[in-house]
């Protein structure tokens, strides 16, 4: 199977928890859609896990926020909420492509696609 | 599996608040793997990217250094922290990511304050990962044995 040209995934992991949401797209994964899928990530787990993954999401969110052009691939991240135990995590990588780009990038990534 | 250990001494401890001394931080762990490299006569590659979401280099130490071994097809990632009183100074955990090639590559991945005793377990592990090629499940009961015993 051909994979896409844009690629990654946001897992929560520890604790015997496994969970992800991906994306792979033929164009860049905007901000918006990846503060989309982290927030579906986090309404997957259970309460508890949610819990204990607070500020790592919110590492992670504020990670995504800062980016206007995009993060280019390949990048991996782990974050957690505290180091008493580092395996309660939120990952994220990138790993084909760009990801978190605004949309006004997108819409100049078009017009120069159109130009073309 | 996440441990404590005592009698640290903090290496490039102000690594987060110096560009200087997170270099010296980075060239510490390049030396670390440029010697297990050459013990096991194996190139490794820089397989990511250090470019922040503000489009500069990220000196924020999560990872402060990863490499891929092609001839082991293996990778690994280092994520050193502050260090923080009362706190476990390392965890590691396995895992799989994606290789240059785009396909599926086992990872080892070490979080830790830096310390002469947390730099010898890094070794440790590398070495393990790298030289001896334990398998992941190996590699677990390494990290919980390590653990127990710190």
């Amino acid at each position: 199977m051909d994979k896409k040209t844009h690629r990654g995934r946001f897992q929560a992991q520890g604790g015997g928890l496994q969970e992800s949401e991906s994306w792979s797209q033929e164009e860049p994964l905007s901000k918006d859609q990846g503060l989309q899928l982290l927030a579906r990530l986090k309404a997957k787990l259970p309460a508890k896990a949610q819990a204990t993954r607070d500020k790592a999401f919110q590492q992670a969110e504020r990670y995504i926020q800062q980016s206007d052009g995009g993060i280019e691939a390949r990048k991996l991240k782990s974050f957690y909420a505290d180091k008493k135990d580092r395996r309660i995590r939120v990952d994220l990588e990138i790993l084909s492509g760009r990801a978190f780009v605004t949309f006004i990038f997108l819409l100049i990534l078009l017009a120069a696609w159109l130009l073309h | 599996m996440a441990t404590s250990l005592k009698y640290n001494r903090y290496l490039y401890a102000s690594f987060l608040d110096n560009k200087r001394v997170y270099n010296l931080a980075v060239a510490f762990w390049r030396k670390l793997v440029a010697a297990i490299a050459r013990e096991g006569d194996m190139a490794f590659q820089y397989h990511l990217n250090d470019t922040g979401p503000d489009g500069h280099r990220e000196y924020d130490g999560n990872p402060i250094f990863a490499a891929y071994f092609p001839k082991r097809k293996r990778a690994f990632r280092i994520i050193q922290d502050r260090p923080e009183a009362d706190k476990p100074d390392w965890a590691a955990w396995t895992g799989s990511t994606e290789g240059p090639n785009n396909e599926e590559v086992p990872e080892l991945t070490i979080a830790l304050a830096l310390s002469t005793e947390t730099a010898a377990v890094a070794k440790q592990f590398l070495h393990a990962w790298l030289l001896d090629q334990i398998s992941l499940e190996e590699m677990n009961v390494l990290i919980h044995k390590t653990s127990s015993i710190s």
